[in-house]
């Protein structure tokens, strides 16, 4: 049999945007993406599946494979029509009568010429006509022509190809085809790998596949950017746009067609604008972006905030001609944003006076015990001044104790009073350590004293200074002496100490309690906003982190000495302004 | 006066300058009075020596003032114990009344009225 002509190969897989397409000898038949053609034929829709490979291979190509598949399988056709001796026109007589019933058009043969192996043949109202309704410009049937060749490649004995010579069909897919058979040595293999040769590139249809391929890639392209929300814009070097995709209006809340032909100078306030050229400057390496967020204002009011990223674009000689971006109205975001440092304003101010509320015992207690000094040393002299019995030393000791009791209030109120205020804006300052630490310890020493802790503070150094806002850092120890407090209030042994180191530079400040350490797993967590191991309602969760961002504000260090045979938590701070803070909170 | 001289009273204050305050108002009216700044040193005291009145600070390091009214009631339920709290903590008045005080005094307080409960309580 010729057939092995055809039949005969060497290639048997081509690629098609990644997905093989293959086909072997022994197998049913060729398949795309995994799926076996067969059910191409079954269901006219999944035809549209092959569209990639007639993209790819061009209409010759693709008509020559299908009909290559369609030819396997001839043989038995063409030895059915030829069996008990008939002849070969009477027998593609019954067996086009055959296929009819079965819908798939009527075949007949109008002219024969066994010299030159040529035939001519008409279909009317193929099958394969309405399944490739589906596939516009289409002209062939490439199912029908292949199964033509292959019969007649039996017929006459030789590698024959069945072409379509004309073709009249209505829009429902109804009409008739006619077909030329004639000899063909050109095997599909060689066609194959004629396409992939670079001889074949310069093919027009394949030109136009391509370009038609390119086109939906970039019509996709283009649906996928609509989708994410973001536009795209190309400008040249100074920053006139000429391009940008539509939802850009709707983005940027700006009237249709105001864009393109536009500079950002023109859309950007002055400042903003300044911003984005400082921002660009920065773009030195090619394939770098660079990314800001902007403020707009229209003229009617309307304020967004978008965010611009920007790459540079280059020329095919590799010169900047421009840049090319996407924008995205990140108004909603930085509204929420706000929304958030607001409530995060709130919530500190929440933790500080959950702080102070667990003070207010101790600070009563604080303050009454000296008021009932003031008021028994007072109501002495008072007794002793009515009987005119005044003993001048009684005198000078009782009003040197009123003296000094006075002063521990008044130091109580001012160490309040600096606990109260919201020192966030203060100017850094020089604080006196020894000063903040006496201070701080006057706040809670009663509430140690309440439930039995001692508190210990290392002496130290009196002229030890540090820039920072001593409210602030006031804040941080007491809610670390809080916490120690109420880490060890159960335990037999109670204490918790204070001890302040001079490092040079920097300064020391370790709380130590009697615990015995921190579990590694409590510790990650542990400056996290909202984690606490204390019962419900008696922590905010919010004070160690809150004291980490104010240390952090000051250039600090908030850490847990792990090494430490007891719970120790260690802030170091910088002594001067200029060692932490770059630049100061417009 | 010279018979109140008799009485042992001890005052149990860890502030210094009221503990002061305090004994002298009980040695200016003619007590013999002992001081411990402490629960645990008051305790001692209490053990080692005849103590007829105990005036005791409710909130101390060292022993709290709940410890050392139970520890007097456990030796010798008979003593009165006058004592003082701040109306602020969780050592209220009435767990003080409770552990077996006499008297609780919220700071400030008046101190003829102090020195009127210490003197009906010894003299009745």
């Amino acid at each position: 049999m010729s057939n092995n002509a055809v039949r005969k190969k060497t290639l048997d897989s081509i690629v098609v945007n990644e997905a093989p397409v293959q086909w072997n000898e022994g197998g049913e038949g060729f398949s795309f993406y995994g799926v076996d053609s067969i059910l191409f034929w079954m269901k006219p829709s999944l035809v549209s599946i092959l569209q990639p490979l007639l993209e790819e291979l061009g209409e010759d190509l693709y008509s020559r494979l299908i009909a290559f598949e369609a030819s396997k399988g001839t043989v038995e056709d063409y030895n059915w029509m030829v069996s008990d001796g008939k002849k070969f026109e009477y027998g593609f007589q019954v067996w086009s009568r055959a296929v009819m019933a079965c819908g798939w058009g009527t075949f007949e043969i109008q002219a024969i010429d066994w010299n030159t192996k040529t035939a001519k043949v008409t279909i009317r109202n193929p099958w394969e006509l309405k399944i490739l309704a589906c596939q516009e410009n289409r002209n062939n049937i490439p199912f029908l022509v292949g199964k033509m060749s292959g019969v007649f490649t039996h017929a006459f004995g030789t590698n024959c190809r069945a072409e379509v010579s004309n073709i009249q069909k209505s829009p429902s897919g109804e009409g008739i085809v006619e077909l030329e058979v004639k000899p063909n040595l050109k095997t599909l293999e060689q066609a194959l790998v004629e396409l992939h040769s670079e001889t074949n590139s310069s093919d027009k249809s394949r030109l136009q596949a391509l370009n038609n391929a390119l086109r939906r890639n970039e019509r996709r392209l283009l649906d996928v950017i609509a989708t994410v929300g973001d536009f795209i814009w190309e400008s040249n070097s100074n920053m006139e746009i000429s391009f940008a995709t539509t939802p850009v209006y709707k983005i940027l809340q700006l009237p249709e067609g105001s864009v393109v032909g536009k500079t950002w100078k023109d859309l950007l306030p002055s400042f903003e604008y300044e911003r984005m050229t400082k921002m660009l400057k920065n773009l030195t390496v090619e394939d770098q972006f660079v990314e800001g967020e902007f403020f707009l204002e229209q003229t009617d009011g309307l304020k967004n905030w978008i965010l611009l990223r920007v790459k540079r674009l280059l020329d095919f000689s590799g010169n900047h001609a421009g840049y090319v971006g996407s924008g995205r109205n990140i108004t909603a975001r930085k509204k929420l944003e706000a929304q958030v440092v607001e409530q995060q304003k709130n919530a500190e101010y929440s933790a500080k006076m959950a702080t102070l509320g667990e003070m207010a015992g101790g600070v009563a207690h604080e303050i009454n015990t000296p008021l009932a000094t003031i008021q028994m040393v007072s109501q002495r002299l008072n007794r002793l001044g009515k009987k005119g019995e005044i003993d001048p030393k009684i005198l000078a000791d009782s009003t040197e104790i009123l003296l000094k009791t006075t002063d521990r209030i008044s130091k109580i109120v001012q160490g309040l009073r600096t606990f109260c205020r919201d020192g966030a804006g203060d100017a850094f300052e020089k604080v006196m350590v020894s000063n903040l630490v006496e201070d701080t310890v006057s706040l809670c020493s009663e509430r140690f004293k309440l439930h039995g802790i001692e508190l210990k503070v290392e002496v130290m150094q009196k002229d030890l200074c540090f820039e920072g806002r001593s409210t602030q850092i006031s804040q941080v120890l007491i809610n670390l002496l809080g916490n120690a407090h109420d880490a060890i209030i159960g335990f037999d042994e109670k204490w918790v100490s204070i001890s302040i180191k001079d490092l040079g530079q920097n300064i020391e400040f370790r709380v130590t309690d009697s615990g015995k350490g921190i579990p590694a797993s409590v510790r990650e967590k542990l400056f996290q906003p909202f984690f606490t191991t204390k019962e419900i309602g008696k922590g905010t969760g919010l004070g160690l982190s809150i004291s980490l961002g104010i240390i952090k504000d000051h250039g600090g260090l908030l850490t847990i000495d792990s090494e430490s045979a007891n719970t120790c938590f260690v802030i170091r701070l910088p002594k001067q302004l200029s060692a932490r803070m770059p630049e100061k909170k417009a | 006066m010279n018979d109140l001289k008799r009485f042992n009273i001890l005052v149990v204050e860890d502030d210094e300058f009221l503990r002061v305050a305090i004994v002298t108002l009980f040695e200016d009216a003619g007590f013999t009075v002992l001081e411990a700044s402490g629960g645990r040193d008051a305790f001692g005291i209490v053990a080692s020596s005849r103590i007829d009145l105990v005036v005791s600070d409710m909130q101390m390091p060292n022993g709290n003032g709940i410890e050392l009214l139970e520890s007097i009631r456990a030796k010798d339920p008979k003593i009165p114990i006058v004592v003082f709290v701040t109306g602020h903590s969780d050592v209220t008045e009435k767990a003080c009344l409770e552990k077996g005080a006499k008297k609780v005094f919220g700071k400030p307080f008046n101190d003829e009225e102090l020195l009127n409960c210490v003197i009906g309580s010894l003299v009745s």
